[in-house]
């Protein structure tokens, strides 16, 4: 037989127990703040949305066609930074960070904010002719090969960079209106569906179809679509 | 959502925060070291030295042994060649004489060969010394004070690695220190559950009274140390007595030598799994088994959080690839590095928890291993760096995956004997 100190074992407990807890408040804090720096960069976002429109307006009303492509500039800027956001907000929805109601209102802030980038953009192809090619993605979170669909698109964003403007649509988020009306209009009913340009494309397409068909959208010949374009000018 | 990782990863940090605390307030407690002035009388002392194919190391090992500062008359030494197949025994032959023994037998493992040194020994305490170990001068005379506490019936030596000198070797000459020092904090509390062979000294009698060696053990040091913990005997651990062995080269060497030793370890706990958990066996029951069988489980799953964080990635990099048709050629383009957006970026995906648990533990483990260091006498430099970032994040992993392999063996119910 052998003696045993108790009170060794439960000290040793209770050390653990405070040093893990110290580490658990410190990432607890710590995501506080993250959580309101989102908030605050959502927040100057919005700032950037209001500033865009109403610049955009007052250019068009000038008709001072000179100054479009600094419009779209500033639009592919933003829309730069708008990426990181949705990949942050989806972030913190996977690890229940945030709370629903504040996810929710952070998306939907998101989502209007890229629908108005996409007006935006109509109206800068229509008064300023530039060489922009739109894409709705919808998609959802369960479908399967959306998650390949996703990586073709950034290919081709990664080829394209500002001639191509991608609007991802979460088409399972039913807190926001907005998506319910564009999955009407366009009738979407299988995902993958992509909307080039207002041709709706149900199902995965691979990064050739999906390269002849944007490239055959263009009206001036793009260096990326040599060779590419032949098959489409028929 | 909780992923299954961040649960296996709670998991290892409870455990191994716990498990390091513990150590840290065994090792601030006061402890009573034994006397250190030299022996008035000095006992008779035999060293059983079993061989098996060890023509490159035996030589060294027994002039280490005539080399030892004891009183000749005092010092027996016997040597087991069993059934080696290479020229040990033309070697061992030649230092026949009255102080030491020569025993040629047919191969019948290095349990027997002990037990039948063990029936010829003479002397009040017994040493066991592997013949790929070496004993300094005053090894043995800095161990045997130890022995004065009457219940002590073992004492483990200081073991280190001989002349490290590949990336390999040295990373087991750190895992020795620490584990050195380690079983040094661990001797306090009476819970060393390895007596090594290379020159653990025994109390005959003690030794004798639970039956000697286990012949069917394929880690006789490991098993007779949980049989003297059964038997509550104290072993203790000196903090003087330098003893250096060669260490495996070549992974190849190191995985044989741990799938036995793993396996053992395996094998042993079962064997005495009644003390787990159990107050009678005091610390050795509550706090060193679990702390074990945590250790046991721990090890495979640090194997599968490797291979998480590694393949899953590469598999998802060529997936990605995959759907491109490997077109890299617009990623080749210099993208403008941006400070601020990386540095926000990796801020807003940190989790800091995991991050301040995991500082805390590699910040203790290097404390630890500084101590570490000064307490086994050995030194470290800055050309060290190399081996201790290895020893720290490469070579455990190496040993997880030896350990996932020695399980699968095990199961498979393949070589659970000494080879």
């Amino acid at each position: 037989m052998r003696t045993l100190k108790k009170d060794k074992y439960i000290a040793a407990a209770v050390l653990t127990a405070i040093i893990f807890t110290l580490g658990l408040l410190m990432g607890l804090v710590i995501n506080e703040y993250k959580i309101k720096y989102m908030e605050q960069l959502a927040k100057e976002q919005e700032v950037e949305f209001s500033s865009l429109q109403f610049q955009y307006l007052y250019l068009d009303s000038l008709e001072d066609y000179e100054r479009c492509p600094v419009v779209s500039k500033t639009l592919e800027n933003n829309l730069i930074t708008l990426a990181p956001v949705l990949e942050e907000i989806e972030r913190y929805e996977r690890e229940g960070d945030l709370n629903d109601a504040a996810y929710i209102t952070l998306k939907r802030k998101y989502i209007l904010a890229n629908l108005r980038y996409w007006l935006l953009a109509q109206v800068s192809k229509e008064s300023c002719k530039n060489e922009i090619v739109t894409i709705f993605y919808f998609y959802s979170q369960e479908c399967k090969n959306c998650h390949n669909q996703g990586i073709t698109l950034t290919h081709l964003k990664q080829i394209f960079k500002d001639r191509l403007l991608i609007f991802p649509i979460d088409s399972g988020f039913g807190k926001e209106p907005m998506i319910s009306i564009l999955t009407t209009k366009y009738n979407i009913t299988e995902f993958p569906t992509l909307v080039i340009e207002e041709n709706i494309h149900p199902g995965f397409m691979s990064k050739d179809e999906l390269l002849e068909h944007i490239c055959s959208l263009y009206t001036t010949p793009q260096p990326e679509c040599e060779g590419i374009t032949s098959s489409q000018a028929r | 959502m909780i992923h299954i990782t961040d649960i296996l990863f709670w998991f290892i940090y409870a455990i191994s925060l716990y498990t390091t605390i513990f150590i840290i307030m065994t090792l601030i407690e006061k402890r009573t070291s034994p006397k250190k002035e030299p022996l008035a009388n000095p006992p008779k002392i035999t060293v059983i030295v079993p061989a098996h194919n060890e023509e490159k190391t035996i030589k060294g090992t027994i002039e280490s042994l005539l080399n030892l500062d004891y009183p000749k008359n005092l010092l027996d030494i016997i040597i087991i060649n069993d059934g080696s197949e290479d020229n040990t025994k033309k070697i061992i032959e030649k230092y026949k004489s009255s102080q030491i023994t020569i025993i040629n037998q047919k191969n019948k493992g290095k349990g027997n060969a002990l037990n039948r040194g063990l029936k010829l020994a003479k002397g009040k305490y017994v040493a066991c010394l592997d013949a790929d170990s070496f004993v300094e001068k005053d090894t043995l005379k800095l161990m045997l004070p130890h022995m004065d506490d009457p219940g002590i019936s073992a004492v483990c030596p200081l073991m280190k690695v001989k002349n490290p000198k590949n990336l390999l070797e040295k990373s087991q000459w750190l895992e020795y220190i620490l584990y050195a020092f380690i079983k040094m904090i661990m001797a306090k509390i009476h819970c060393i559950n390895v007596t090594p062979g290379p020159f653990t000294i025994y109390r005959k009698k003690d030794i004798d009274s639970i039956g000697g060696f286990d012949e069917t053990s394929i880690v006789e040091d490991q098993e007779i140390a949980y049989r003297l913990q059964s038997k509550h005997h104290k072993i203790a651990q000196s903090q003087e007595g330098n003893v250096y062995t060669v260490a495996p080269k070549t992974l190849k060497d190191l995985y044989i030598q741990r799938k036995r030793w793993y396996k053992g370890t395996i094998i042993t706990f079962c064997q005495y799994r009644h003390m787990l958990l159990n107050k009678n066996y005091g610390d050795f029951g509550m706090f060193q088994l679990p702390a074990l069988a945590a250790g046991m489980l721990t090890l495979p799953l640090v194997v599968l959080l490797f291979l998480n964080y590694t393949t899953i990635p590469i598999y998802k990099k060529l997936h990605q690839l995959y759907i491109i048709n490997f077109d890299i050629i617009p990623y080749l383009t210099l993208e403008r590095f941006n400070m601020h957006t990386l540095l926000t970026t990796s801020w807003l995906t940190t989790d800091f928890s995991k991050l301040f648990i995991v500082t805390l533990l590699l910040i203790t483990s290097a404390a630890l291993m500084i101590k570490a260091h000064i307490d086994t006498r050995e030194k470290m430099g800055i050309k060290d760096i190399t081996p201790l970032l290895f020893f720290f994040i490469i070579y455990y992993i190496i040993l997880s995956f030896m350990w996932v392999g020695s399980i699968i063996e095990l199961a498979r119910g393949k070589g659970n004997k000494w080879s």
